[in-house]
């Protein structure tokens, strides 16, 4: 099997912490994708160069940065309206939230629990928003609502959710975080 | 309103700034005020992390059944190489408008990707001869013990190897990379982005698009990150100097592991046999040789001959630079900042400072209150502590210094606290802090040493810029 092959799985598996990563940075949610695209294949280029002995995310994450501030150089819409030292310290933040267990699979289990015991409207407001790549307004008005209160639900559900998140892994883990 | 309440409200606006900028709805304005945030406030950096990881984890939560459609593609991706099945040529560059709603395989990367990966496999370039990736393009007095026929011009090729005996070669690579040898040195193109360096000292400046390129030598692998880097081997001996952005050091241990460290503009270690990491404490700049100038070294002797501190080994990485004959206009006043030295007006710096050897410290330095600089001068030679208007007079430099009265300009960049700071070029140049010249004189193999910046002075008041120190040979 070529080399190359080895890339889409290890890639896949480590998409949400290299994507979230975008999203820190990328403040138009359609770029997002767009720097997706253009980061994979860059990743995809440099993978023979990968040390197989370092997390693959923090390697990606560290060429996403790099790629991140070329583009904002180098385009007349930056990607980013960060300079340099807040994308670094941006970074450096995600490399310990992701030491720290941020993004496991744990986490990801709990958040699915934590959805399910929310009320019916909640979850369909997720559901617009991010199953269906919904923007606030659209979501405020598909539910007849305006746009402030619908925002401040959902930043309302954000954050219930992390609490929840945060109660349930420490439950699991026996009191310890 | 109290201090917990105001961390509160400071709080509260940061979610709300990082929530807008997850949404996409911050103007210029905003996106600059919670840069600004971010750039001062930690807790405000961690908030917004954890924010985008929610959303992101919510994002797969909800698309989760696109998950099997990726499967059956991803099999039949790894599939491909018992034949080729797609044609040979395909584009790379399907930019059509991302959506989310179409799930894994409609997202753009996945079908460039395996394009990308299908268009590899059916040529064959995995398997393909090896390509030329790099030009020759200046020699400088070199003699190349392999290769005596070489010329500015010439074309090499992955695996090529340059046994340098004397003089200064330099390569560039297609993608921008540019790498400058100096001889005695043994140097070999792995790949377009990897080279080794058994021997000798080599200084790298990556173009922008080679985002990754690698130096191995016996004892250490630097992936660079879009920067300009030293590196220096000698027996089990690694030197890594960064002189601008970041580099990735990884030291192989005893074990043949790979620890990583990294290392930023201004920062140096070595790396011994085993893995184990020492500070560098200082450099001259001729030890490296610098690309694009023809120039080896400073025409003169020496005279700023070591810098040390009372900085412990461990502490940090931090290196002074010892730049011979370098002081002049626009030149480099710390190797964490950007900062230039200057003249006050279009005349520029006074004369009897043009051409000194000088020593590039570390800004940050500023704040040590205990902070002891140890010089040794290889001349007879006139030493000049370029001093912060702003910040009170310290009794070591008025014991042992003369105030010459006159001031130079230090012209500063881009730092943490003013990231849009920009440098102007020339004598009277967007002058940003006035610096006053003292001057002393001292005899060949004199040490001196310097003392802090900050001297008894309470936290609020300015803290100011670290000093600089200069020397010009003592000829009468």
């Amino acid at each position: 099997m070529p080399s190359d092959a080895k890339f889409l799985p290890i890639f896949m598996a480590n998409e949400a912490r290299i994507r979230a990563f975008i999203r820190t940075l990328v403040d138009d949610p359609l770029a997002v994708d767009d720097v997706f695209q253009e980061v994979a294949l860059v990743l995809w280029q440099k993978f023979d160069l990968y040390d197989p002995l370092r997390p693959f995310d923090a390697w990606a994450r560290g060429i996403v940065a790099k790629e991140v501030l070329v583009m904002r150089r180098g385009k007349a819409r930056c990607p980013t309206p960060f300079p340099p030292n807040v994308v670094v310290a941006i970074l450096d933040e995600f490399e310990r939230f992701v030491a720290s267990g941020g993004m496991t699979s744990e986490r990801a289990e709990a958040l699915e629990r934590c959805v399910e015991t929310l009320p019916p409207l909640s979850q369909k407001m997720l559901r617009l928003r991010y199953g269906k790549s919904m923007s606030v307004k659209q979501v405020a008005s598909l539910l007849g609502r305006t746009i402030a209160p619908t925002q401040r639900a959902l930043s309302r559900i954000r954050q219930r959710l992390a609490d929840c998140i945060e109660r349930r892994l420490a439950s699991v883990s026996g009191g310890e975080r | 309103m109290s201090d917990q309440e105001r961390e509160l409200m400071n709080e509260d606006r940061a979610a709300e700034l990082s929530h807008r900028f997850l949404e996409g709805e911050l103007d210029e304005a905003l996106a600059k005020q919670f840069s600004s945030v971010l750039a001062s406030d930690p807790k405000a950096v961690s908030a917004h992390v954890q924010a985008a990881a929610l959303d992101e984890m919510l994002v797969g939560h909800f698309e989760r059944h696109c998950e099997e459609a990726v499967r059956k593609a991803f099999h039949a991706f790894l599939q491909l190489d018992e034949g080729p099945r797609l044609p040979a040529t395909i584009s790379l560059k399907p930019r059509e408008p991302a959506s989310r709603t179409a799930g894994w395989l409609g997202r753009p990367w996945v079908k460039a990707g395996l394009a990308a990966a299908v268009a590899l496999i059916a040529t064959g370039t995995y398997l393909a001869a090896p390509q030329d990736v790099a030009m020759v393009t200046r020699l400088v007095d070199t003699r190349l013990a392999n290769r005596p026929e070489t010329h500015v011009g010439d074309r090499l090729k992955e695996g090529d190897r340059l046994e340098v005996t004397e003089g200064l070669v330099e390569l560039t690579f297609d993608h921008g990379t540019v790498v400058a040898i100096k001889g005695p040195a043994d140097f070999q193109i792995v790949s377009g982005m990897l080279a080794t360096s058994r021997g000798g000292r080599i200084t790298v400046e990556v173009g922008e698009r080679a985002i990754g390129f690698t130096v191995e030598t016996p004892s250490a692998r630097i992936v660079d990150w879009g920067t300009k880097f030293g590196v220096g081997v000698e027996g089990d001996d690694t030197d890594v100097v960064v002189f601008d952005g970041i580099v990735d050091l990884h030291a192989r241990s005893s074990r043949g592991r790979l620890e990583p460290t990294r290392l930023t503009q201004g920062e140096a270690l070595r790396v011994s046999r085993g893995g184990e990491l020492h500070r560098i404490v200082s450099v001259s700049g001729s030890e490296f040789p610098t690309p694009h100038v023809g120039n080896m070294a400073a025409s003169s002797a020496p005279i700023i001959a070591a810098v040390n501190d009372n900085v412990r080994d461990g502490a940090t990485n931090k290196c002074y630079q010892i730049i011979q004959g370098g002081l002049r206009e626009d030149a480099p006043a710390y190797v964490d900042r950007s900062h230039q030295w200057n003249g006050l007006t279009a005349d520029g710096l006074p004369r009897f400072l043009v051409g000194a050897d000088y020593v590039m410290p570390f800004n940050e330095d500023k704040r040590v209150e205990q902070l002891r600089v140890a010089v040794t001068f290889a001349r007879d030679a006139n030493v000049y502590v370029i001093f912060d208007g702003r910040v009170p007079t310290p009794e070591w430099l008025i014991s042992r210094f003369e105030d010459t009265g006159i001031d130079i300009g230090l012209d500063e960049g881009p730092s943490l606290t003013l990231p849009d700071w920009t440098t102007g070029v020339g004598g009277g140049q967007s002058i940003d802090t006035h610096f006053r010249v003292w001057k002393c004189v001292v005899s060949k193999g004199d040490h001196l040493v310097f003392g802090p910046q900050k001297h008894d002075q309470p936290p609020a008041t300015v803290s100011g810029a670290m000093y600089a120190i200069a020397a010009t040979a003592f000829d009468n």
